[in-house]
């Protein structure tokens, strides 16, 4: 069997842009192969960009390890950074990457380039949610090996020099997930000069989901009206555990009324980052997001309440309804979080 | 034998959701009535809601502030969706809504209820950060919680109410009262929460 070897160490955007999806589809219907991951890419030229890198490292069997990684955007506090793409590598294994911009910190800190924080099997403050409850979500991925997310023409996320950034990586080894080889990330932010439309995130999660033994079809659906004007949706992600069977997220009127789906996912560790939307939120609208679970047969979540998997970020036996939503122009002042 | 089968196959297919220990609660046929309920998330006993009730604004484990509202139904299945919706009474504007599949258990009177010993039961109705340019502390709001069916009977109730940021941790207080008023933004909060 013929195994399709992707550059990993130079040029790789570059190599990447070259090969095109029909050829990278002919090759795969004709062999059968499934590409290399990847998971390491070439630093971007510092006039053009920057990468955030967790270098290799293992992740014992049985273990869930979720590491919180520091970095500072290059550059002096009263400069802008403009970033227009992000290429966002994964070995195989990972659950979940989210970088968030540091704003208050609580228990989770860390300096540019220091140690990570690392933290196991749902113990430790990397997996404590509310350290991060005000921090701005950056971008996201929970897909293995790379995506490449180029934004819209003329829209870009605005940072500063010196902006200190977190990177979440969460790898599994595990029943649910498995990672066979080294856990590894690598981001590159690619800059642009300053655009009109600055790029929005809305980072939303339900915090109390409770599915019992015997049940299917358990939902659970929330609603965040955050918009001042209306805005433009360019991605959206969702992310729940193995007990989850279908993501939806829908446009909400100013009033409540439901509008259109504009994301459905039935993937639950390889959920894609959908992009191209055409849809709006409206005024005073936003965002309703609705997970659906089903019980597994002969499971048992926590067993000190009644077997349920409840909310948390251990995927053995927690479960997340989280939504991850880009948009322009950006909410002012700031981002925006809804629980 | 194929008219079984068929029969079979219908019979399986046609129920929708997962069993209901309580069944049918009152009696088929007649028209669901009911009234709203709510819980301050720590005593899981449901209080009957009066109208312009105040209703403690309590802390989920990662951010934000909800109230637990559900309702006391009669002439309905067991299993059910209850949604809550919370409005601004001036502009009819949805600032939060919430909604959840749950079973209803059997209260002492006949009618069902959700189990309030877990909050997941009832609605976790969200209002807060508060990304309005009016503040959700302590001001007049209009409730509206919903139950659904799985035979697809419906209730709809609504009353007014007050959302309160009501805890006894000074820090904690103060921190919802930031989250829960006016033009919240990211980071608005953050020397008020004193590390919760």
């Amino acid at each position: 069997m013929m195994t399709i070897k992707m550059p990993s160490t130079k040029n790789l955007g570059t190599h990447l842009a070259a090969l095109t999806a029909s050829c990278f589809l002919l090759t795969f219907l004709l062999t059968g192969c499934q590409p290399e991951t990847v998971t390491q890419l070439a630093v971007p030229p510092a006039t053009q960009g920057f990468q955030l890198h967790v270098p290799a490292f293992d992740v014992a069997s049985g273990d869930e390890v979720q590491a919180c990684y520091f970095f500072a955007v290059p550059g002096n506090p009263t400069e802008e950074v403009w970033v227009n793409r992000y290429e966002m590598a994964q070995a195989i294994g990972s659950h979940h990457m989210n970088v968030f911009r540091v704003n208050t910190i609580k228990n989770l800190t860390g300096v540019p380039g220091g140690p990570p924080v690392v933290s196991k099997n749902g113990m430790g403050e990397c997996f404590v949610s509310s350290n991060w409850s005000d921090w701005p979500l950056v971008t996201n991925s929970q897909q293995d090996s790379l995506t490449d997310w180029k934004l819209p023409a003329t829209v870009a996320a605005k940072f500063h020099g010196g902006e200190l950034l977190m990177l979440q990586t969460h790898f599994v080894n595990a029943s649910t997930q498995k990672t066979p080889k080294k856990a590894e990330v690598s981001v590159n932010f690619w800059t642009t000069p300053p655009q009109p439309n600055e790029l929005g995130t809305l980072f939303a999660t339900n915090q109390n989901i409770r599915i019992c033994p015997g049940d299917t079809n358990a939902s659970f659906t929330k609603t965040c009206n955050f918009t001042k004007d209306a805005v433009h949706v360019v991605a959206a992600n969702g992310h729940f555990h193995s007990r989850g069977k279908l993501f939806e997220m829908f446009s909400t009127a100013a009033n409540g009324d439901v509008g259109t789906k504009f994301y459905t996912s039935t993937s639950w560790d390889d959920p894609p980052m959908m992009r191209d939307f055409t849809d709006d939120l409206p005024a005073g609208g936003g965002v309703q997001w609705k997970c659906t679970f089903d019980f597994p047969t002969g499971a048992c979540g926590d067993p000190n309440n009644a077997c349920c998997y409840t909310f948390g970020g251990k995927v053995e036996t927690q479960e997340h309804c989280n939504a991850f939503v880009y948009y322009w122009p950006k909410a002012q002042p700031a981002d925006v979080n809804c629980f | 034998m194929r008219n079984a089968f068929v029969l079979t196959l219908f019979v399986l297919t046609a129920c929708p959701g997962p069993t209901c220990p309580a069944g049918f609660v009152g009696t088929p046929g007649a028209t669901p009535t009911g009234s709203i309920v709510f819980t301050d998330g720590t005593d899981p006993t449901l209080r009957p809601l009066t109208s312009g009730q105040m209703v403690p604004l309590e802390p989920p484990p990662q951010g934000g502030y909800v109230m637990y509202v559900a309702a006391k139904v009669l002439h309905m299945d067991a299993c059910v969706e209850v949604s809550g919706k919370l409005r601004d009474p001036a502009t009819s504007n949805q600032v939060g809504f919430d909604a959840r599949t749950t079973t209803l258990i059997r209260s002492s009177d006949g009618s069902g209820v959700p189990d309030g010993t877990n909050n997941a039961n009832l609605s976790n109705l969200n209002g807060c950060p508060d990304y309005t340019t009016r503040d959700i502390h302590n001001q007049d709001y209009l409730v509206e919680v919903d139950i659904k069916d799985r035979s697809g009977r419906t209730l709809h109730l609504s009353d007014h109410i007050t959302p309160r940021c009501n805890l006894s941790n000074p820090a904690l207080q103060a921190d919802c009262i930031c989250t829960c008023s006016a033009n919240y933004f990211l980071g608005k909060c953050g020397l008020a929460d004193g590390g919760i």
